[in-house]
């Protein structure tokens, strides 16, 4: 078949509305601001630590000075230093694993929603079981395993959001598998694949989208939570949650050291949560639109 | 046809409890080289060790005999021996229950009531202030992992700005937990604020669903009082959903809590399947997440019975 002769997939340009229509919202605004913000301090920030991030500076819990502005942490080390260290490693392990669980989730969604065959009552019967209990029980399941390390935790971020995305890209799929575009895609002999990944997957950009940034909230929640309980990063590392578990203790003298960390893990997920919910309702909006 | 479909969820039940055996037993057994040696762990370990621990796993056995021999103990109780404390596991998990039941209940006794307030208001003042304020502070708290939740909690009521809960709950093992309620309080707030944006959400949705229904609009034509029309046509209309809602927000919490009684060292179940994380305990982690994803199923089928019974069309079909 001739390139040519392809329908127009017509959803692309409604797509790039989609992203102009929710930056349009406060919240996205917002969101997007909070995101980028933490972002750069996490990947520029060290650049900007007075200290060494295990280096000790001064007595445990001191109140701040002008050495150690937010001052020093539960060993003597450097708070600020601490915090402007402790970003990347949980954005760098949300960021893969919430990439690897969507990619993985696409895939199988795509191919049980497009199958009609026992493959997909099979793939779904999986599914329900990952869903039939809380995922932090799997996550701790496969870290006694696998102990805490990076890969360990990626994969249990990945696995633990693919059923979900799984489902929602099988639903997707499923309401686009009989539509005139696939059909005639079909009748041209296009490759079955081809018409997942040129066709299909196009159209389902909008909720993916949404699931992207929906996990991408949560993952950063279930990877800080793991570094506070103590599975995740390994001291001396600074890390957020870790920093907060560390801390906890010298509350009351020394509270900037377990502030600081929890104040910027609580922006980073609601600026991304903002942006999602912007994406979501402008996509409801199209959807309404185009329907009317 | 209703109780072949309760009978279906059942059996649906118990073939997820045995594949999650399964997945439990592999996982440990799955590990490459010998268990007992990873189990123990040190460099250091002498080969009398690792032979004697093989032994006390049962690890020189066939692997079938060794997944019946578990999975009849799982069921009569014998549970194994923990690795670190050489306590029996079903002594470890019979002691921290019924604190983990207490947490839970009044947990789910402050979010349920809340839940549907908060819920019903936001559906009849949709798209005003109160729902876009309610819409927000859902938002940020489903995005706010619970351990810092938890650890907020502790900031503002506990240590820093007003003392009037203890920062840790560390209950005295030789009282019944109902003796020291105090001490729950603070876990208790903290898993009902991380596990409410859900429930609200659900029933804010139903809640527009039913109001916008026909029955709502008739019974309002006819000039029923508003008050009546929400508490007798729509609210005992959304009952189904809103129970199902609470029994996931049940469901999702049996997760929460692990976190949640870390941060506050409550001696519930959680804690110790943490604790069994971190020192690689696998008995008490084996145990522990059997004894949670039984919960979870349990509940499952609790709630499909229970929203049976409150629907009326469903409840005469069961007759």
């Amino acid at each position: 078949m001739s390139r040519g002769m392809r329908p127009v997939v017509a959803p692309l340009t409604r797509h790039r509305g989609l992203v102009r229509q929710a930056l349009m919202l406060r919240r996205t605004q917002i969101g997007l601001g909070a995101t980028a913000a933490l972002i750069g301090l996490a990947l520029i920030g060290p650049l900007f630590a007075p200290h060494s991030a295990t280096g000790f500076v001064g007595a445990p819990f001191s109140g701040p000075s002008s050495s150690a502005p937010f001052g020093t942490d539960t060993l003597g080390r450097d708070v600020l230093s601490r915090f402007l260290d402790g970003g990347r490693t949980i954005l760098a392990i949300a960021f893969t694993g919430t990439a690897l669980g969507i990619a993985a989730g696409t895939a199988l969604g795509l191919a049980c929603g497009y199958s009609r065959r026992v493959v997909d009552d099979i793939a779904m019967r999986l599914v329900d079981l990952l869903m039939a209990f809380p995922g932090i029980v799997l996550a701790l399941l496969l870290l006694t395993i696998g102990g805490t390390q990076d890969w360990v935790l990626i994969g249990v971020v990945a696995l633990s959001f693919m059923p979900y995305t799984a489902r929602v890209v099988r639903s997707s799929t499923m309401q686009l598998r009989d539509s005139d575009f696939v059909l005639y895609a079909q009748s041209t002999g296009t490759p079955t694949r081809r018409i997942l990944f040129q066709e299909i997957l196009p159209n389902i950009a909008g909720p993916l989208t949404v699931e992207f940034g929906l996990r991408l909230a949560q993952s950063i929640g279930t990877i800080a939570g793991l570094d506070y309980l103590g599975l995740g990063a390994q001291p001396p590392a600074a890390d957020w949650g870790l920093m907060v578990q560390e801390n906890q203790s010298g509350l009351m003298s020394a509270p900037w050291s377990v502030l600081l960390p929890i104040i910027a893990i609580a922006a980073l997920a609601i600026g991304v949560n903002l942006v999602t919910d912007g994406i979501a309702q402008a996509s409801a909006g199209i959807d309404r639109t185009l329907d009317a | 046809m209703l109780k072949a479909i309760l009978l279906r969820r059942l059996v649906g039940g118990i073939f997820i409890l045995w594949l999650v055996s399964v997945l439990v037993f592999a996982a440990i057994h799955l590990l490459p080289g010998n268990a007992a040696t990873i189990l123990v762990g040190r460099s250091d370990t002498t080969p009398q060790e690792v032979a004697s621990l093989t032994r006390q796993l049962g690890l020189d056995q066939p692997l079938i005999a060794q997944y019946g021999r578990w999975i009849k103990g799982l069921v009569t109780g014998n549970w194994g021996t923990s690795l670190v404390s050489s306590l029996q596991v079903s002594y470890i998990v019979r002691t921290r229950l019924e604190n983990s039941g207490a947490l839970t209940l009044i947990s789910m006794l402050m979010l349920s009531p809340l839940a549907v307030i908060i819920g019903t208001v936001s559906a009849i003042r949709r798209n005003r202030a109160v729902d876009h304020v309610t819409s927000l502070v859902t938002l940020c708290l489903s995005a706010v992992p619970a351990f810092a939740i938890g650890v907020m909690v502790i900031y503002l009521f506990a240590t820093n700005v007003v003392h009037w809960l203890p920062a840790a709950s560390i209950l005295n093992p030789d009282e019944p937990v109902w003796s020291q309620l105090n001490l729950v309080i603070a876990p208790a707030i903290t898993v009902a604020l991380a596990m409410i944006p859900y429930p609200i959400r659900m029933v804010r949705a139903t809640m527009i669903e039913v109001l916008e229904s026909d029955y709502v609009m008739l019974a309002r034509l006819k000039g029923v009082p508003e008050r009546r029309v929400i508490f007798r046509h729509a609210l005992r209309n959304g009952l189904g959903p809103i129970i199902q809602s609470l029994a996931l927000t049940l469901l999702f919490l049996s997760g929460g809590i692990i976190v949640v009684e870390t941060v506050f060292s409550y001696p519930g179940v959680g804690y110790a399947l943490v604790q069994g994380v971190s020192q690689r305990d696998i008995p008490v982690v084996q145990s522990i997440v059997v004894l949670l994803a039984t919960f979870c199923v349990v509940i499952n089928l609790a709630a499909d019975l229970a929203v049976a019974f409150v629907t009326p069309r469903l409840r005469t079909a069961l007759r």
